[in-house]
């Protein structure tokens, strides 16, 4: 079994489905609404390794790097990446992931690596990974790989180097998720981000799929709630010019936004309660304020990711 | 239509009035007289003119006389023009009254304010009306307008019944006493409500009875803005009647009018102070408590403070309870106990002797009360006018009781608003955008779009003109529509070297200025900073109390900056129209609060 749908995964599988991937496993079990998909475990990174012999040439080109040469980095990084782009996949891999896509009954779907190592805190470097939104039947067994090979990006090496991780076992599994073509997205805190004010939460909320919000390349609406009434304390709404859509070819782009939806606000009263009360749930599930992606598309809300936040 | 074409009121009005009487002649104050237009632009444009040949001067026994000038090469066209110029009198002018941060619907309600007037003038037997009054809001602010000339007319009435009718002045101050404080206790029953309990239309029901309770004190607030506001009439006749009376003694105005109209009795804030004065006493009785609070950050003191001392946080959960909403002013949030634990820490490395102070608050109010006799006695201020000066006082008084009363009304109403918001999923800020009648209709079933609440918070008109009771609220495009109709007078403002306004507290200070309108503006306060507002509010308290000196547009004697600076001993002058367009943050300035005038000393 290398291949698990989100159902069939909870928190405790972090050391062979990443931080995201157990986050995303977790979430469903809870009964919470998020997109559905499947993770290939990193069990099945390492059988590719071994069944195409990467393995120790990996091993020896990293071993030459030098870390003060960025050139040096770059260029096992490049060596590596094309290694793997390469190898030919398992063949009976390659069946299930495609079987399991199409149990997903969607044309799009977002592939995410999501790192994995024994010590799992250490692997909170999941940002640094790769995603591929908008990946099509076509594109997904290369855009896999490209997460596989996200491990050994310039910046992961150096990420490794630094933290000491080099000797540590780490791997990668790769998400596969229903793409949320969300019409609006963002992100919420069940605490107060600045004031640590437990009783308060934030709601960021934007047009567009979530990536924008996310970089931080578009100012969002924000909302700030009463958690123990559930009211509406605060509406602050921003202009937003441009947004992150769906593109067929490239995978996203960036397009205007309608001059009249500019200065809207984004959710309405009504939804915006609705999506609070998700939070709520999702921080009672965790029993720890949270932060929480979200998306809504055709009147439904969506949780793309939840974590605890830890520095509290 | 002409208005489009010459842009300048002034101008345009001048040019009218020569060239429609060419054969006339006029020597300025007759101008001033006729178009009823502000004298120095008069003489601004009378020159302007001149220099541009248009007119004319003849010097007849000794007095300078202007008229059109008939070899002008344009003369013959201007003189037809102005003929089929009808002037704008079938236009109404409008004038802003003020314009202010924080306002929101339910303080302009103009449909509701036209008939409170008419229903004010009614029962106390004025003649008058508003008739028309628009307030713009732009985001966060809000500009009050109204017709210039039923403003007047109704302050005009008013001065005239306050000059005579002492019944009546004793009536009216009698009635606001009596409303101050039915409104104190509907807002304590309405702070006791429990308001989670009851249905969407009990909820109405509640807020329609706190409403009237509020409006029937509002309604009062007449005879203060009319007095006080726009001609500051009532201050003016005052002053006109002291100046007549100190020419023999050399007596400089401000100070005399300043201690003649400043009440002795303590205002809300005084007692609040003197209340804090007392836990102070408290506290420093006790040297490890008097340590505590003067070594110990305030947020640390408000967590700790129960297991430190008990009393003393019960006192200090009590001192709140009842001061806090002073702070609240139209926004909030009011004083919490971190405020006054901020206060008395401060007072504490001060080293304030409470007992001292209150000594000083005691025989301040004796002396006040013998200075103003005294000088009863040596300008020899006949018992009529005695009275007419007592009025005045209590007009001051009263307009700040009102002011608090309405100002705790407001700062419970929140729990209302946020109840509203939580059932009907709006910010407390989207609450406040809906009218009153709105806010009940709502309660009752109607349904309304956040969006047009968020419209109106950044641009929109409020209005109601001689139909009251149909508000009309317009947004967007249609609102910049109406508003570029309107026939709003601007005040024309030249090269300004020397600001003048009245005397509210005399003194005098030099310092940086500092411009301050909203609760963000404070920060930029430093002591000894003049400060400059529209006109003060109770929110902007901590940046007063820092200021060496007060400057503001509007208001006259009975106005928040005025009260409040008197209080605090710091010298302002109000009045000014003009000096936050004036006056930049930076510039250095010399404040002669007892004359009245303000120097720019240095640019920025």
């Amino acid at each position: 079994m290398l291949i698990k749908f989100f159902g069939e995964i909870s928190k405790k599988d972090v050391g062979i489905a990443g931080g995201k991937g157990a986050s995303l496993g977790e979430m469903t079990q809870a009964g919470l609404k998020v997109p559905p998909g499947f993770v290939i475990l990193a069990g099945a990174f390492d059988r590719f390794l071994e069944e195409t012999d990467l393995t120790q040439e990996l091993e020896a080109i990293l071993k030459k790097v030098s870390y003060k040469d960025i050139n040096s980095v770059d260029g096992a990084s490049a060596k590596i990446r094309d290694l793997i782009l390469n190898a030919k996949m398992p063949k009976d891999l390659e069946k299930d992931i495609v079987a399991d896509y199409k149990k997903l009954k969607t044309k799009f779907v977002a592939v995410r690596s999501s790192a994995t190592a024994e010590d799992s805190s250490s692997a909170s470097w999941a940002g640094e990974l790769d995603t591929f939104l908008n990946t099509t039947e076509k594109t997904l067994l290369v855009n896999v790989k490209k997460c596989w090979s996200s491990l050994f990006t310039p910046r992961a090496i150096f990420y490794r180097n630094e933290k000491k991780l080099l000797k540590t076992k780490v791997s990668v599994a790769v998400v596969v998720q229903k793409m949320v073509d969300s019409e609006i997205s963002g992100i919420a805190f069940t605490v107060h981000p600045v004031t640590q004010d437990r009783n308060q939460m934030i709601i960021e909320a934007g047009y567009g799929l979530g990536e924008a919000i996310v970089s931080g390349s578009v100012t969002p609406d924000s909302y700030v709630l009463g958690k123990k009434e559930m009211s509406i304390i605060d509406i602050n709404i921003a202009e937003q010019e441009r947004k992150i859509v769906k593109d067929l070819t490239k995978g996203v782009k960036w397009v205007p936004v309608l001059k009249s939806a500019q200065g809207k606000q984004k959710l309405n009263g009504k939804q915006i309660i609705e999506l609070a009360k998700i939070c709520l749930a999702i921080e009672k599930h965790y029993k720890f304020p949270c932060d929480i992606e979200w998306a809504f598309e055709k009147r439904k809300f969506y949780v793309t990711q939840s974590r605890p936040i830890t520095t509290l | 239509m002409l208005n489009y074409l010459i842009s300048s009121k002034a101008r345009l009005e001048i040019l009218s009035l020569l060239f429609k009487n060419p054969d006339k002649k006029y020597y300025a104050r007759e101008v001033v007289k006729i178009s009823g237009l502000d004298q120095a632009n008069v003489h601004k444009e009378l020159a302007n003119l001149l220099e541009g040949k248009f007119i004319s001067t003849e010097i007849l026994s000794g007095k300078k006389y202007f008229c059109a000038n008939k070899e002008s090469k344009y003369y013959s066209d201007l003189k037809s023009i102005f003929n089929k110029y009808q002037g704008s009198s079938n236009e109404t002018e409008l004038f802003c009254l003020e314009e202010m941060p924080n306002y929101y619907p339910l303080f302009t309600c103009p449909g509701w304010n036209v008939d409170m007037t008419d229903e004010f003038c009614r029962i106390y037997g004025i003649k008058g009306s508003l008739g028309t009054l628009v307030s713009i809001f732009n985001n966060n602010f809000c500009q009050l307008i109204t017709s210039k000339k039923n403003f007047y007319e109704l302050g005009d009435e008013v001065l005239l019944r306050v000059k005579n009718d002492p019944a009546w002045r004793e009536r009216y101050i009698n009635d606001l006493n009596e409303k101050v404080e039915k409104l104190y206790k509907a807002s304590e029953k309405l702070k006791k409500t429990n308001l989670k309990a009851y249905s969407d239309s009990e909820l109405a029901d509640i807020y329609e009875k706190f409403f009237k309770n509020y409006t029937d004190l509002h309604l009062l607030h007449i005879p203060q803005t009319v007095l006080d506001f726009g001609d500051a009439t009532f201050s003016k006749f005052l002053m006109a009647y002291l100046e007549s009376k100190i020419k023999i003694n050399k007596l400089s105005l401000g100070d005399v009018f300043s201690s003649l109209t400043t009440p002795s009795k303590p205002s809300k804030s005084a007692e609040e102070y003197k209340a804090l004065l007392l836990i102070l006493k408290d506290i420093i009785s006790n040297s490890r408590l008097k340590k505590y609070f003067s070594m110990t950050e305030t947020r640390i003191i408000a967590e700790e403070i129960n297991s430190v001392d008990k009393k003393i946080s019960i006192k200090l959960k009590k001192h709140s309870d009842e001061f806090g909403f002073l702070g609240y002013g139209m926004v909030g949030p009011g004083w919490n106990q971190e405020y006054f634990i901020d206060i008395l820490s401060s007072l504490i490395r001060q080293e304030i002797n409470p007992e001292k102070a209150l000594r000083e608050i005691e025989e301040n109010r004796v002396r006040t009360e013998r200075r103003q006799s005294e000088m009863e006695k040596l300008l020899m201020i006949d018992s009529e006018h005695k009275e007419i000066f007592k009025f005045a006082r209590d007009l001051v008084f009263t307009k700040g009781t009102r002011k608090d009363s309405m100002f705790c009304a407001i700062s419970v109403l929140e729990n209302l608003y946020h109840e509203v918001g939580r059932r009907r999923y709006l910010s407390l800020r989207q609450v406040r955008y809906l009218s009153p009648q709105e806010l009940i209709k709502t309660l009752k079933g109607k349904s309304i779009q956040s969006e047009v609440l968020n419209e109106r918070y950044n641009f929109s008109i409020y209005y109601s003109s001689n139909c009251p009771k149909t508000d009309i609220f317009l947004t967007g495009e249609k609102a910049k529509t109406f508003i570029a109709k309107l026939n709003i007078l601007k005040e024309e403002i030249g090269d300004v070297k020397i600001l003048a306004g009245d005397c509210a507290s005399p003194g005098r200070a030099r310092g940086e200025a500092k411009l301050v309108n909203v609760i963000a503006d404070m920060a930029k306060m430093k002591k000894g900073d003049i400060l400059i507002s529209v006109a003060t509010t109770p929110d902007l308290i901590p940046a007063i109390k820092k200021a060496s000196a007060i400057v503001t547009d509007v208001g006259g004697i009975t106005c928040h900056a005025a009260i409040i600076s008197r209080e605090l001993g710091i010298p302002c002058i109000v009045g000014t129209k003009i000096a936050t367009k004036v006056i930049k943050d930076g510039m250095v300035l010399d404040v002669d609060a007892t004359h009245g005038k303000v120097d720019i000393i240095s640019e920025v």
